[in-house]
C-alpha cells in the first residue's frame, strides 16, 4: 500500500472516531478537543488533495481561531460544572437512527454516481506553471475580486454584531 | 492522485461527517454542543468542495475558492453564534436549549 492511501485511510478513519466523539462525549470541554482533532485531520486530507493554501487556512481559521472561541464560549457559560448531566436531549435515540439512514442513503447514491472529470483546458503554450499559492492568489484577486472584498465587508458586520451581542448592559 | 483512493472515498467520508454533525445538532442539549454540530457539517461540504475540484475539474480553482469563502463565512457565524451563547448565558443563567423557550407559545 502507497503512503499517502495509508495516510488517507488513517485520517479518514481517526476523523470519523473523532467527530464521533465529538458529538457523543459529555464533557462540552472535551468534545471542543475532539473537534480540534477532526479539523487538524481534514487538513491533512486538504494536503493529500493538492489544496495546500486551503490546509494552511483550515488550520490557522479553524483550529487555530474557532476552536479558541468555542472554548472562551464554553469556559464562560461554565459547561465544566455540570458535565455530569446527560448532554442529549430525548430526540437521541430517532436522531441517530434518522442520522444513519441518511448516511446509508447517502453512501448508496454517491457510490453509484458516474463521476467524469471534466477535461482541463490546454495551458496556453510559454503559460507559466503556477504553484497551488500562486493560483489561489491570482483566482482570488481576479475572478473572486468582488466577493473576496464582500467578505471583508461580512466579517466586519460579524464584528461588530458579536460586540454588540455579547457585551455587557452598561446603562 | 492518491493510489487506491477515488473521489467515492471522500464524498462517502463527508457523508459520515455530514450525518455526524447532523445528529449533534439535533440531539446536543448544549447550544455550544450544537454549534460544534454545526462546524462538522460545515467541514463535511468544504471537504466536498475541495475533492470534486481535485478530482474532476482540477484545471480550476472554483472549488477551493468556494472553500475558502465558506471557510470565512463559518468563521463568522461561530463568532455570532457564540456571542449569542453568552448573551443568552447572561440572561438565562444557562446554555441548555430546552431552557430557551422564550417563543414557545
Amino acid at each position: 500500500m502507497q503512503l499517502s492511501t495509508a495516510i488517507f485511510y488513517l485520517c479518514a478513519g481517526l476523523s470519523v472516531f473523532s467527530a464521533v466523539r465529538v458529538v457523543t462525549v459529555r464533557n462540552v470541554f472535551h468534545a471542543a478537543l475532539f473537534l480540534a482533532l477532526t479539523l487538524a485531520l481534514l487538513a491533512v486530507l486538504y494536503l493529500l488533495l493538492n489544496a495546500e493554501f486551503v490546509a494552511v487556512v483550515q488550520l490557522l481559521v479553524y483550529v487555530g481561531a474557532v476552536i479558541v472561541l468555542i472554548i472562551f464560549a464554553v469556559m464562560l457559560t461554565a459547561q465544566i460544572g455540570d458535565a455530569g448531566v446527560g448532554q442529549t436531549n430525548r430526540l437521541a435515540v430517532p436522531a441517530a437512527l434518522g442520522c444513519a439512514a441518511l448516511f446509508l442513503v447517502l453512501q448508496k447514491a454517491l457510490l453509484s454516481a458516474p463521476w467524469a472529470p471534466t477535461e482541463a483546458p490546454a495551458p496556453a503554450a510559454g503559460a507559466p506553471v503556477l504553484s497551488n499559492l500562486q493560483a489561489v492568489g491570482m483566482s482570488l484577486l481576479n475572478d473572486y475580486v468582488y466577493p473576496f472584498e464582500l467578505t471583508a465587508l461580512i466579517l466586519f458586520t460579524a464584528l461588530i454584531g458579536a460586540v454588540l451581542i455579547a457585551r455587557k448592559d452598561t446603562e | 492522485m492518491i493510489p487506491g483512493v477515488g473521489i467515492g472515498h471522500f464524498l462517502v467520508l463527508s457523508a459520515a461527517l455530514f450525518s455526524v454533525g447532523l445528529y449533534g445538532v439535533i440531539a446536543r442539549r448544549s447550544a455550544v454542543g450544537v454549534l460544534m454540530g454545526l462546524e462538522l457539517m460545515f467541514n463535511a461540504a468544504n471537504l466536498n468542495l475541495v475533492a470534486f475540484n481535485a478530482y474532476l475539474h482540477s484545471g480550476a480553482m472554483a472549488g477551493q475558492m468556494f472553500t475558502l469563502f465558506t471557510i470565512t463565512i463559518a468563521a463568522a457565524e461561530a463568532t455570532v453564534g457564540l456571542a449569542l451563547v453568552v448573551s443568552i448565558f447572561r440572561a438565562r443563567r444557562s446554555v441548555r436549549l430546552e431552557h430557551v423557550d422564550l417563543l414557545k407559545g
